[in-house]
Formats: structure tokens, sequence, C-alpha cells
């Protein structure tokens, strides 16, 4: 089916080379050291990069139907899109992870088989 | 309440000390936690409990993580070295669809370092706030930081301190960090193998990818209590939307970039607007 695979020792020297990829980017500015100065105001700007990085992730996820590859595909009538609303809400007025999961897979649910 | 609990840590941890046999206490004294002084057990143990607090959610993201490695062409052994050596569950993710389908390891390889971009911003904050670690100890912290670290170390320390002020509270953070890191390597790690091992008795209908992607709701909302984290948000979450058809999941380091221009923007607006 697929036009070739990765041989074993391929797959081992590509976790070995993305492991590699992890501690470069993670520590990149680690290994430029002080031949880098960041200014202040970037220093002090980047403190909501991780929280952008994280809803970056998550908001695709919410809006856009699995295995979608633009934005035309987003349609309010998407179970994702309602099981994330019900899923804020609920999580916004309990603070509780249970109820979060349980509303929102719910409703997930009833939108998929529904519509 | 933070000056009170470390005096109680001083006390229990100098019992524990007393009470071992000698030839136990100078095993144990060379061992990274046993060895700290009391206020930087102290601190990773407050960086593990504060990493524990999103335990559902990396747990749940782990596993789904996990599942997905589990499914994929990989054999359970490579799917294990995958989730241990690599711990970047966005490039094992974005890896596993080229493995799939067969491209080069040098195609996968980049595909990685561009899904990883983020976390070279992230790197700015590792040098300039544990510069006065040595430096292979930086490089290994930075490699066990990744997002829940960041997000939880940034959340609650936004301001670089200076050498004075580190020593001053017995570098207080870089303890806190090396817990955070802690936690978030055990849970994540759990999540994944379980994800890994149970992965063929689960079957694709019960839809707990989107499981895995509610619980991060979980994280984001209480991150969310003032205007300017709420506007980095929002812009963030527009921007990786309307840029989702770019390769390589290039909206995710868009999206960042948005997000410290509003960061930017926000510290030179007056100081009520943030």
């Amino acid at each position: 089916m697929r036009p070739e695979t990765l041989s074993s020792l391929e797959i081992t020297l590509l976790i070995l080379g993305m492991a590699l990829v992890t501690v470069l980017t993670r520590s990149f500015f680690v290994f430029l050291g002080d031949r880098v100065r960041v200014p202040e105001l970037i220093l002090r700007s980047i403190c909501y990069a991780p929280l952008a990085a994280i809803v970056g992730i998550l908001a695709p996820e919410l809006l856009l139907p699995a295995g979608a590859s633009e934005i035309s595909q987003l349609d309010w009538k998407l179970p994702n899109i309602w099981g994330g609303i019900a899923a804020f809400g609920v999580y916004y007025w309990t603070r509780k992870m249970l109820p979060t999961l349980l509303v929102g897979m719910a409703v997930f649910s009833l939108m998929r088989h529904w519509i | 309440m933070v000056a009170c609990s470390i005096e109680s840590g001083a006390q229990r941890s100098g019992f524990y000390n007393e009470a071992l046999p000698m030839s136990l206490y100078s095993l144990t004294s060379k061992l990274p936690y046993f060895s700290w002084a009391p206020p930087q057990q102290q601190a990773w143990r407050d960086g593990l409990r504060t990493m524990s607090g999103s335990a559902v959610t990396i747990f749940s993201w782990a596993l789904v993580t996990g599942l997905a490695m589990g499914k994929s062409p990989l054999s359970t052994d490579q799917a294990l070295a995958m989730s241990l050596l690599v711990f970047a569950g966005t490039a094992q993710l974005a890896a596993l669809p080229l493995i799939a389908a067969g491209f080069s390891v040098s195609t996968i390889l980049v595909t990685a370092f561009v899904v990883n971009l983020r976390f070279i911003i992230f790197s700015v904050g590792v040098q300039a706030h544990f510069s006065h670690l040595p430096y292979w100890r930086r490089v290994l912290l930075g490699y066990f930081t990744a997002d829940f670290g960041n997000l939880m170390f940034t959340n609650r320390f936004p301001e670089v301190q200076t050498a004075q002020e580190r020593s001053a509270d017995d570098y207080y953070r870089t303890y806190f960090m090396y817990g955070l890191a802690t936690g978030n390597w055990t849970i994540w790690q759990s999540g994944s193998i379980l994800g890994i091992i149970f992965a063929s008795q689960i079957p694709d209908s019960w839809g707990l990818e989107f499981a895995g992607t509610l619980a991060l709701i979980a994280v984001i909302v209480p991150m969310l209590d003032h205007r300017a984290a709420r506007w980095a948000a929002l812009v963030a979450a527009v921007v990786a939307v309307l840029a989702y058809s770019l390769p390589l999941k290039l909206n995710l380091s868009l999206a960042i970039f948005a997000a410290i221009l509003v960061g930017i923007l926000a510290d030179r607006a007056p100081k009520g607007v943030r």
C-alpha cells in the first residue's frame, strides 16, 4: 500500500534525530549563550508565548473538522465546536475537570449522531 | 504563607536526615533532592505540586498522543523509545503520518524542527531565567521544559530576576522549575506509555482524541485572569485558525508571534489596560 517503508535502522536514526531536534530547539538560546543579548522588552513580552502555543494547538481542533486542511472547512454544524463551547462554559462556572469532560463529550457525541 | 511552609520544610528534612543511619545518609546526601537545602527542596515540591494541579490535562493529552503512536506503523518498542527520548508531543504527532507515508528521515526531521519552532522562543526565557546555572545543566533543563512547564513558570514568574535577587531567595525559581519539569515528564510519560500499550484495545469510535483536546481548556481558562492575557489568547486563536492551511504547523508559530506583538502593545499601553 505504501510506496516504501522506513527500515528499523532508519526509524532508530529518526528517533535519535528527533530527540536531538528537541534539545536543539528547547535549548536554542542556551547554546547561543551570552553572545546574544535579548532586549528587555522582548523578554517581558514573551511571557504570553506559552499560553499562545496551547491556545494555538487547541483552537483549530475545536473549530475545524478532524483532518481539515483549511479555514474554508469551518462549519457551524461541526460537533466539536458545540462540544467545545459547552466544555468552556462548564469549566468557566465549575472549575472542575470531570464535569467539563463529561458535558463536552456528551454534547459532542449528541451532535455527531444527530446532525 | 510561603515563609511559614519553608520553615516547616526545614524542620521536616532535618528530622529525616538525623534519623537516617550514617551510611545511608552519606549515600542519599549525594542524590539531587537530598543534597539540596530545605528551601530548595520546598521549591521543588512547590513546582511538582503546581504541575500536578494540571495532571488530568497533561495525562489526557499524553494518552491521546500515545494512542496515536500505538496505532501507527511504529512497533511498540519504537513508539516507547520515541515517547521516552523525543518528549515532544506535537512533533511526534506531526511525524506519524509522514512515517506512515514513507517520507525520508531528513524530511521528517525538518518537519519536527519547524513544528518545534515555538521552543526556540521559549528558550530565550530558559537562558534569561537560569543564566546562573552551569551550561550543561541549563541545556538539560531546556530539554525537560516543554509547553506546560513554560506555561506554568511564566504565569507564576513573568519577570526575570537579577543575580542578587536570585541568590537572595536561594534560587527558589530554579528548583521550582526542576519540580515543574519532574512533574511534567512523569505525568506525560505515564499517559503516553499507557496509550501506546492499550492502543490496540481502544476503538477510534470513542472519540477520545476530542477528550484530550477538551482537557486543554482546563489549563487555558485559569490563565485568562487579566486583560492582556485574554487579548493574547484571542489573537493566538484567530491566527492559528486562519493560518491553518500553512504546512508544518507554521500556524502555531505565527499565532505565537502575534501574541508576542500583543504583549509588546499591552506593555506599552498605560498600566490600567494591563
